[in-house]
């Protein structure tokens, strides 16, 4: 069975005056679907969320690409069509739930701001839409809570206010950037599963952007592995933790800290590293990652190579990723 | 003597009658060469300690002790020469080297602030520690924004350790950064105890890293420690309920092993709020009456092992 997907994104260049961040990014998410993107810190991830909302930082530009959201091509369309979109189609979570909040507005007054600059509702209906929110993201006491300010919000609560903020419009799709980087594990599961029962009640898709692979395992079904502005492989969950095809997918699961049972200390094993820098990917003339690759070949040097099949659903980019035998066994 | 002996350490935040302890009694020794791991949810006081230990925040109860040295009430002068046996790696990797300084003269600055007048042998431990933390001389000659998130960390351990100090104090080194570029550094800080003798206090809120990298493990919970142990009992025999909690919460990063019977924690109260009786009564699956109006010390379970619950 066939669907079109809610975010198509194709061919998406994203650029500096100095330099190119993102090199042609392609990737879709369906209805319903948690897909994980994750690489090496600066490869562009955020810089690909923000592109998608059309909210990137002084200086970037959409270079090439389009980015399809029901229909219509977010990368050209005009800003007042964007700003519909960005209310009722589209959200964004932030890492920092502190910044986001007005300090001296109370955190209810705020919830349903945002929910009557995009729905024409009256004060008093806004305010049982936030009630209802805020007993949907799980915030007890929903009517003491409306009238508090966000200094009497832990970390997680802020994080769940900003979640209802972002939901409120039933989206089609949430990007969350590391939603959950600041808070503790137990925090973290509970703000994981709120997110996971959103999808699956408001069929949402979410794009959760993270580094953490135990979120990944956890909670996506399929994840997108960014190198240096490249998509190098985009597989579902299970397939890319138990046969990763982009040496850059491998050197990423063998650098963990515990081998899932947890029983690693410095004393006893040392972590295995990809050796040198991301710096290196700019000098590269074939694929980026060939400067670091354990795996590299003549062809690497040839020219990037795509993102092709290796079975459905499941993309590299990498000349030795089509011999999934070899590759395999090399893993292992 | 155990290189670093902190008792009793209080640290308030906020203006007078409406402050708080950040820090609320914080009792706990560093041995040489050996590391300390600090865990515990955000906001619990992990660097409020960090840097009241090296005095960056003034302490407001309880004694800091340096091989047995009171260095709690230390003037300005006298604390410059302790803070070159303890350094610090910040946790923000961007925001705490200067943009404006060369990479060669930020390592410079701390050793000529503390007397280093020798420039040959300043150099010449610029180029050793550059070397120690996998960057290319030709570095020196940049600035803080060429380089990315991992190397700018690296920057910064350099920093701390060009003065040669006996305990660096690491605040969330790794938690902003991908596995690939963690486990570069957590290598460079392994290799650095074995050749230094070095001790850490290792501050994060990620129990993996912890896990692998400490020896012995403080879980801190609103200010107070709430347990103590070697990591291998630690993880083996939790006892307060809150590190039960923490422990079963983390992610495992197999697909379809997630655990839907980990405890379900209700939200934390603030410090402020916190009542007569365990700071955890509210979230905590155990509680008993008791725990509403009797504070839980820290109190030895077993050898080596501490934890402040009445049921534990
Ligand atoms: N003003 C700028 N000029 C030039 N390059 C920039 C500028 N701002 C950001 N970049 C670069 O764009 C790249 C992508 O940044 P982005 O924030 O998308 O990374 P990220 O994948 O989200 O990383 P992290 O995991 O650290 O958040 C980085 O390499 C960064 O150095
Ligand atoms: N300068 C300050 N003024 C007032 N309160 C502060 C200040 N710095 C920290 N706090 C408060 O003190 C408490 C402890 O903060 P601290 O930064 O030590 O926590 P942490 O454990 O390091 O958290 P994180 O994991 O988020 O880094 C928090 O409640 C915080 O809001
Ligand atoms: S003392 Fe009581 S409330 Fe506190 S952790 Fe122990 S059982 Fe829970
Ligand atoms: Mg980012
Ligand atoms: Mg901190």
């Amino acid at each position: 069975m066939k669907t079109v997907p809610v975010l198509e994104v194709l061919d998406l260049a994203i650029g500096f005056p100095a330099a190119r961040a993102v090199h042609g990014v392609s990737f879709e998410i369906h209805k319903g679907e948690m897909m994980a993107l994750v690489g090496e810190s600066g490869c562009g991830k955020s810089l690909t969320a923000f592109a998608i909302m059309r909210l990137l930082p002084p200086g970037a530009r959409i270079q090439n690409g389009q980015v399809i959201f029901d229909g219509t091509d977010l990368a050209t369309i005009s800003p007042r069509e964007l700003r519909r979109i960005r209310g009722n189609g589209i959200s964004l979570i932030l890492q920092e739930p502190m910044t986001s909040l007005n300090p001296v507005l109370t955190v209810g007054v705020q919830v349903a701001e945002i929910i009557r600059q995009h729905q024409n509702l009256s004060r008093a209906a806004a305010k049982a839409r936030v009630l209802e929110l805020f007993d949907l993201v799980g915030i007890t006491e929903p009517h003491k809570r409306y009238d508090q300010y966000p200094h009497n919000f832990s970390g997680g609560m802020r994080q769940r206010v900003m979640i209802a903020m972002a939901v409120a419009c039933n989206p089609a799709l949430l990007i969350a950037d590391e939603p959950t980087t600041a808070l503790d594990v137990t925090i973290q599961a509970q703000v994981m599963d709120l997110l996971d029962k959103l999808r699956r009640e408001l069929s949402m898709a979410v794009l959760l952007i993270t580094h953490d692979l135990g979120v990944v395992a956890q909670w996506a079904d399929r994840v997108a592995v960014m190198y240096a502005g490249r998509i190098v492989e985009t597989a579902p969950v299970q397939k890319f933790f138990s046969a990763p095809q982009h040496p850059y997918s491998m050197g990423l699961l063998n650098s963990s800290v515990s081998n899932g049972e947890g029983a690693w200390h410095y004393t006893n094993h040392r972590l295995s590293e990809i050796k040198g820098s991301v710096a290196s990917a700019a000098q590269a003339t074939g694929c980026s990652f060939a400067p670091r690759c354990r795996h590299v070949i003549a062809p690497c040097h040839g020219g990037q190579p795509k993102l092709e099949a290796v079975e459905k659903g499941w993309l590299a980019t990498c000349c030795r990723a089509q011999n999934q035998e070899e590759r395999i066994h090399e893993f292992a | 003597m155990s290189l670093l002996s902190v008792e009793d350490l209080k640290v308030s935040y906020g203006p007078k009658g409406r402050s708080f302890n950040a820090v609320d009694g914080v009792s706990f020794t560093v041995e040489k060469g050996e590391t300390i791991g600090v865990v515990g949810e955000s906001g619990c006081g992990k660097s409020t300690l960090g840097k009241s230990i090296l005095r960056l925040i003034e302490t407001a109860g309880g004694t800091i002790r340096l091989d047995g040295e009171d260095i709690t009430g230390l003037g300005h002068q006298a604390m410059m020469s302790k803070r070159r046996r303890m350094q610090m790696v910040f946790q923000d990797p961007f925001g705490s080297l200067n943009p404006r300084q060369s990479i060669g003269k930020l390592l410079d600055t701390p050793m000529r602030a503390h007397g280093i007048a020798d420039k040959a042998e300043r150099q010449k431990r610029i180029e050793y520690i550059i070397d120690k933390v996998g960057l290319p001389q030709t570095s020196l000659t940049r600035f803080p924004h060429e380089f990315s998130g991992g190397q700018r960390q690296r920057i910064g351990i350099a920093r701390a350790l060009i003065l040669r100090p006996d305990l660096l104090i690491c605040d969330e080194p790794v938690s902003a950064l991908d596995l690939s570029i963690q486990s570069q550094i957590l290598n460079l800080l392994t290799d650095l105890k074995a050749e230094f003798s070095l001790s850490y206090l290792f501050i994060s809120h990620d129990l993996s890293v912890v896990r692998y990298f400490a020896d012995r493990v403080i879980v801190m919970y609103l200010g107070r420690v709430v347990e103590t142990a070697d990591h291998e009992t630690l993880w083996r025999d939790p006892r307060h309920p809150y590190t039960r909690a923490l422990l079963a919460a983390v992610p495992i990063p197999r697909p379809g092993s997630r655990k839907h019977d980990a405890p379900i924690l209700g939200e934390r109260q603030s410090a402020a709020a916190a009542s007569a009786g365990c700071r955890f009564y509210q979230r905590c699956p155990m509680a008993q009456n008791r725990c509403a109006t009797e504070e839980p010390v820290l109190r030895s379970v077993d050898s080596g092992h501490g934890a402040a619950c009445h049921y534990a």
